[in-house]
């Protein structure tokens, strides 16, 4: 059997530094899909979440020295995305309100039609409704599924805490959500 | 609604599938690769490197003749 599907994040890592690319590839491959569905929860733009996981993992390559040996890999990956989406929802904040570049955003989502659709759109207003604080929680442990440690690493903050924003961002999205079941 | 139901929904409502993304990572990476530059760090500025600062200011500023200071301590 391949190692690298058996081997931890930070091993794979590690044999990327060393100069293996495949070892790179076998990791991408594992954070795309979740780091992806993050990213969109958070900014509700499928093809901007596609951009920014690519240029997560550019960030990721160039910065690989930075990284410490002792520490884990994947709040590092997910700390960097969420910069990414930061400095990505100020540059829209700023598009918005600059009177030339409003027309400037298309849609580019590729959602599927139908029932599937809408209860997408219904989940997407639903998180667009919480606090930042709350949605990002909520995102981060929903859609990335990290632990609740992982989420105090990424978002600097006590397990308490986000506990705390977890469980009043999850009691308003049942409120929102009640009648989908 | 249950916290399981709800968590469920909402991965449901996000489960499309993406692209496969390594292809455009890939070619980033190689134009990182054909761009990839020395970057030269300035060292800290630590609390000793701004202490060694101010004294040297501050000596240059009190002493009477900086330049003969300096000179007969062989910096000049």
């Amino acid at each position: 059997m391949d190692w690298k599907a058996e081997a931890s994040d930070e091993r794979l890592f590690a044999a990327h530094c060393g100069g293996d690319p495949e070892a790179f590839a076998a990791l991408f491959h594992r954070y795309q899909e979740p780091l992806c569905r993050h990213l969109d929860g958070m900014l509700h733009d499928r093809a901007q979440a596609e951009d920014l996981v690519v240029e997560t993992f550019v960030r990721v390559h160039r910065h690989r020295h930075r990284f410490r040996a002792e520490t884990k890999l994947r709040p590092w990956i997910y700390t960097i995305a969420r910069n990414l989406a930061r400095n990505q929802r100020r540059r829209d904040r700023l598009a918005r309100w600059l009177p030339l570049t409003a027309a400037r955003h298309v849609a580019s989502e590729r959602v599927p039609a139908g029932v599937a659709g809408e209860i997408r759109a219904r989940v997407a207003r639903a998180l667009a409704a919480l606090p930042a604080r709350q949605r990002e929680v909520c995102s981060l442990r929903l859609l990335a599924e990290l632990s609740l440690e992982e989420i105090a690493a990424v978002t600097g903050t006590s397990v308490g805490t986000v506990k705390s924003r977890l469980f009043y961002g999850q009691r308003r999205l049942r409120e929102l959500l009640g009648d989908l079941r | 609604m249950t916290d399981d139901e709800c968590t469920a929904l909402v991965r449901r409502a996000h489960d499309v599938p993406s692209r496969n993304l390594w292809p455009r990572l890939a070619a980033r990476l190689r134009e990182e690769a054909a761009t990839e530059l020395v970057r030269l760090h300035f060292p800290p500025v630590t609390w000793r490197v701004a202490a060694a600062l101010v004294a040297a200011v501050v000596t240059l500023v009190v002493v009477p003749e900086p330049a003969r200071f300096l000179a007969a301590f062989g910096m000049l």
